[in-house]
């Protein structure tokens, strides 16, 4: 999987680049307009992350040509603006999601994973673990076999804690993908304590291994080994 | 008129007046007593005629000056628009306006590039964030942490998380001050709130309330849909946030909508809490920003918000004036 990251603050370009490439992720980057015009040009990406304000030009007119090169691009467009008329600006013009700035990373990376299992076929539509098997496209959760009762939170939580599996994801980010900003964080918390202790007693009762870690005070980290 | 006065005003006008008056001094009575009337009438007629003139400038001059003042009033310095007075006949009026709309533009000016300062700096805060909240979170999958380690990281996250809230909240009310919402559509309060509620579903349930929905009849306004969901959401949210009861309460009127629940008693009066980062509590989620965006949102259209308190009850009310 070829990523192509076009953000011109290199803190954070440096940050991405880092996370995504322990994903195993092959990562490109550009720091302006001009050379994420050439790159787009030139080579060929499964997946591009594009920031708006750039030095030398609006990254919206590269979404477009990013589209226009290839309609199976995936396009995640991350910014600062964040009006709905920004957003809806940026996936008219073509990019297939929007993250405004500052983002979790565990955020990013499921969405990055989301939007290739849309668009590629190299990504399985099914995520398997010792005895648990995750069909993303029918949305059903099988455990040795059996398939599991989930409730639309529990099976939200599960797939966002698989896709970043390995890496704690802390309870602000699984409340800020569940419900926006919708929520109060203290009550929020409380919520996901209980819906993840169902998601355990729902696993267990199937015999499937304890793949749920609590991360004390911070969040949760779906392990596998 | 302004001959006339020049006539009636002029030294040799005067000078013969005193001289007809030298003449009848030493002449007989009944002459005397015609000389007499031959020179107090032209002057009662002329000190009338004076009266009548000075009085109509000073009704010009008050004229003009309510025109400045109506201008004057007009002006909002968010609408960029020159101020417009009109052409006096009098020379220092014109130079008064002419004053005025230079301090005014000098003024605005300013006060622009503050606000735009403002804003800036909000957007250009959010990319150092993004930046300490992703650090943060690399961090965190270090393995080699000691609890110690990860409770500061934890509390980092948080703050970071909390101050990038705050930071979007500013950015949208200088957006609302700022006019940036133009498009308006007729907004129905009834449909709003139930799409908001539904949004609610998960924290009410969580926190066994039950939401009285009381709707008598749609409160329907012409304005920006997306302010609108801002406005409604933000009072809903603070009814649950600030329950003490079993209940919260909402009703829609013709030309209001209202939000009610049980609550502490205040140790500030209700309506400073309309101002910015003024809380009851020290409830961490609180920003304290809430209800002066609902506010702001409320003048933007010439809507009425008042917050009232009987018994326990806190109510807030939006209405039409």
């Amino acid at each position: 999987m070829k990523l192509l990251i076009i953000e011109d603050e290199q803190d954070l370009l440096n940050l991405i680049i880092r996370y995504l490439k322990k994903e195993g992720y092959l990562c490109e980057y550009a720091v302006n307009f001009k050379e994420g015009y050439k790159k787009i040009n030139n080579f060929e990406y499964d997946c591009a992350i594009v920031d708006l304000n750039l030095p030398g030009g609006d990254g919206l007119k590269l979404v477009q040509y990013l589209r226009a090169d290839n309609s199976q691009v995936g396009i995640i467009v991350i910014s600062a603006r964040d009006t709905i008329e920004d957003r809806i600006s940026g996936l008219n013009i073509g990019a297939d999601d929007y993250l405004t700035k500052p983002f979790n990373l565990s955020e990013l990376n499921a969405r990055i994973k989301a939007i290739l299992r849309r668009k590629t076929n190299q990504f399985s539509n099914e995520i398997h673990f010792g005895d648990l098997s995750i069909n993303l496209e029918e949305r059903k959760v099988e455990a040795g076999g059996k398939l599991l009762q989930l409730t639309k939170k529990e099976y939200n939580i599960l797939v966002y804690l698989a896709r970043n599996k390995n890496r704690v994801v802390t309870k602000d980010s699984i409340a800020e993908h569940l419900w926006g900003d919708y929520m109060d964080n203290a009550v929020s918390f409380d919520f996901i304590y209980a819906h993840v202790k169902n998601l355990r007693k729902k696993l267990a009762e199937n015999g499937c291994g304890d793949f749920l870690k609590t991360v004390y005070g911070i969040g949760y980290k779906f392990q596998t080994h | 008129m302004k001959k006339l006065r020049q006539f009636y005003t002029h030294p040799l006008f005067f000078a013969s007046l005193l001289a007809l008056l030298l003449i009848w001094y030493f002449l007989p009575v009944d002459l005397y007593f015609t000389a007499i009337l031959i020179v107090f009438i032209p002057l009662i007629v002329l000190t009338l005629g004076l009266h009548i003139v000075t009085n109509r400038r000073i009704q010009l001059i008050r004229n003009q000056l309510y025109q400045i003042f109506q201008t004057l009033e007009e002006f909002d310095i968010d609408i960029p628009q020159k101020m417009n007075f009109m052409e006096s006949p009098f020379p220092i009026f014109n130079e008064l306006n002419e004053y005025l709309v230079e301090l005014i533009e000098r003024i605005r000016h300013n006060y622009l590039s503050n606000k735009q300062f403002t804003q800036n700096a909000s957007h250009e805060l959010q990319t150092p964030l993004a930046i300490i909240k992703g650090n943060a979170e690399m961090l965190l999958q270090s393995p080699n942490f000691k609890e110690k380690e990860i409770e500061a990281l934890a509390i980092i996250l948080q703050n970071t998380n909390r101050l990038s809230k705050l930071n979007s909240t500013l950015i949208l009310l200088s957006k609302i001050e700022h006019h940036r919402f133009p498009d308006a559509e007729q907004v129905s309060f009834i449909q709003k709130t139930d799409e908001i509620l539904n949004h609610f579903k998960d924290l009410i349930r969580m926190q066994k309330l039950v939401v009285e929905k009381n709707y008598e009849k749609d409160f329907v306004i012409e304005m920006s849909s997306t302010l609108a969901e801002i406005l409604i959401t933000n009072l809903i949210q603070n009814a649950i946030r600030h329950n003490q009861g079993d209940n919260i309460n909402i009703t829609i009127g013709n030309h209001y909508f209202q939000t009610m629940n049980k609550g502490k008693k205040l140790k500030t009066t209700p309506e400073s809490l309309f101002n910015r980062f003024k809380r009851v509590s020290n409830n961490e989620e609180s920003l304290g920003l809430g209800l002066s965006i609902v506010k702001r949102i409320c003048t933007l259209y010439n809507l009425e918000v008042s917050y009232t308190i009987g018994k326990d009850m806190h109510v807030l009310k939006v209405m039409k004036l």
